[in-house]
């Protein structure tokens, strides 16, 4: 981040008269995608290196090196400052008529948290490597309309942190389950799966075995016509024939890409004795309740 | 993207007027001295006024299906300027194209409409 504005940048401010724009470059990072817009009404390449001005009508765009900020309707909020204490928070709007941001909030939980970062640059002098003025922040909250999405920017404030991080439990784990802090990673078959006939109706015969779908461990089937929902293992054959426990009916049915899986249901009990993975457990048994 | 369709006039006389959408200066005024102004951004969008003096039916019926699949001022399409023979990526103005006889007869048409470059 630079400390001072360039000369370049000083001389453009103190202008009375000057045809150099100042250009708001905003980098939007969601998910595993960078978004790069601008606050002109065409692209710019910055920082540009090339023969000519950066600037998408000119010759040389978008020269050899640097990033392509696509012109977009963007809008950059007031941000003003107070003595009470609070942090500092502004307003991004960007269009939203062709609603092409929207997949990305949808997806990632409205983006909260993600990187917004705003660079302030001169039409004049794309050249430079640093903006006259860089502001990182996050995505505080974030709301959809029909012409626009309306990101609030900012950064979190500490006294509104959870402490300590973690809810602990004496019975229920905290772990989301197949997460890092869990590492369960068995049992899982995805295939041809055939329910019912010629078995029983409470039979699922599984495209591959799986021995770790054992007795007494709740599973999930996805993908199926029609018995797709969470059963309990009454018997596990040893090669790949599941019997559910006599509370289910299952529908006669034989259908590719079927998941079977494991499903938690997050006490000491199950993780040990079904899943056996105790050392992972995430409940704190020796705490007292309340 | 969609290119707009040819139009013979029959009595040679388009119009074309050439002029910009907006103003990109702005300007800050003070108590003592010069106004300050700066570039709002840096590209000058075109905007054009075509005036067709006497263009056939078949003719005026295909503008109007253009204007029709573009939904009016919503999509744009290429168009190419015949004064200079340069091509830009335009949409049409907001605003219902002016399409009037030649005369008393339906045999030829005036048609008035208005481009914005995106």
């Amino acid at each position: 981040m630079p400390r001072d504005i360039s000369a370049d940048g000083i001389v453009e401010k103190n202008a009375v008269a000057t045809a150099g724009a100042w250009i708001w470059l905003v980098k939007l990072e969601v998910a595993s995608t960078t978004i790069r817009i601008c606050s002109n009404n065409e692209n710019v390449a910055w920082p540009y290196t090339g023969s000519g001005t950066g600037l998408e009508h000119d010759a040389d765009f978008p020269g050899s090196t640097g990033n392509t900020w696509t012109a977009y309707p963007l809008e950059l909020g007031q941000r003003t400052d107070s003595s009470a204490g609070e942090i500092q928070q502004f307003k991004l709007r960007v269009a939203n008529v062709a609603h092409l941001l929207d997949t990305y909030l949808h997806t990632n939980a409205g983006c909260i948290g993600n990187t917004v970062t705003l660079y302030l640059v001169n039409s004049k002098h794309l050249d430079e490597t640093d903006a006259e003025i860089e502001v990182a922040s996050q995505i505080l909250s974030a709301t959809t309309g029909p012409y626009w999405v309306e990101l609030t920017l900012g950064f979190p404030h500490p006294l509104r942190r959870s402490f300590p991080p973690d809810r602990y439990s004496t019975r229920m784990c905290r772990h989301l389950f197949r997460g890092i802090n869990c590492a369960y990673t068995g049992a899982s078959v995805t295939g041809l799966t055939r329910f019912g006939s010629p078995y029983s109706a409470q039979t699922i015969q599984l495209a591959s075995s799986a021995a770790e779908l054992c007795v007494g461990m709740f599973i999930n089937v996805s993908g199926s016509d029609s018995n797709d929902g969470n059963y309990k293992v009454a018997s596990n054959a040893g090669a790949n024939i599941l019997v559910v426990t006599t509370d289910y009916t299952l529908t006669n049915e034989e259908t590719a890409g079927v998941t079977v899986k494991a499903v938690c249901v997050k006490t000491l009990d199950y993780c040990t004795n079904i899943m056996e993975n105790e050392d992972a457990f995430g409940g704190s048994p020796a705490s007292e309740a309340g | 993207m969609a290119t707009f369709p040819s139009l013979s006039d029959y009595d040679n006389m388009t119009v074309y007027r050439d002029s910009a959408t907006q103003d990109l200066g702005m300007s800050v005024k003070t108590d003592s001295g010069p106004d300050i102004t700066r570039a709002r951004s840096t590209y000058m969008l075109s905007a054009f006024t075509v005036e067709h003096t006497a263009v056939a039916t078949a003719d005026k019926t295909t503008f109007w299906e253009f204007w029709e699949a573009r939904a009016g001022s919503a999509e744009s399409f290429t168009w190419t300027n015949a004064v200079n023979s340069v091509s830009y990526t335009v949409r049409f103005a907001p605003g219902i194209p002016e399409i009037k006889s030649h005369g008393s007869t339906d045999e030829f048409w005036i048609i008035k409409f208005s481009l914005r470059e995106v």
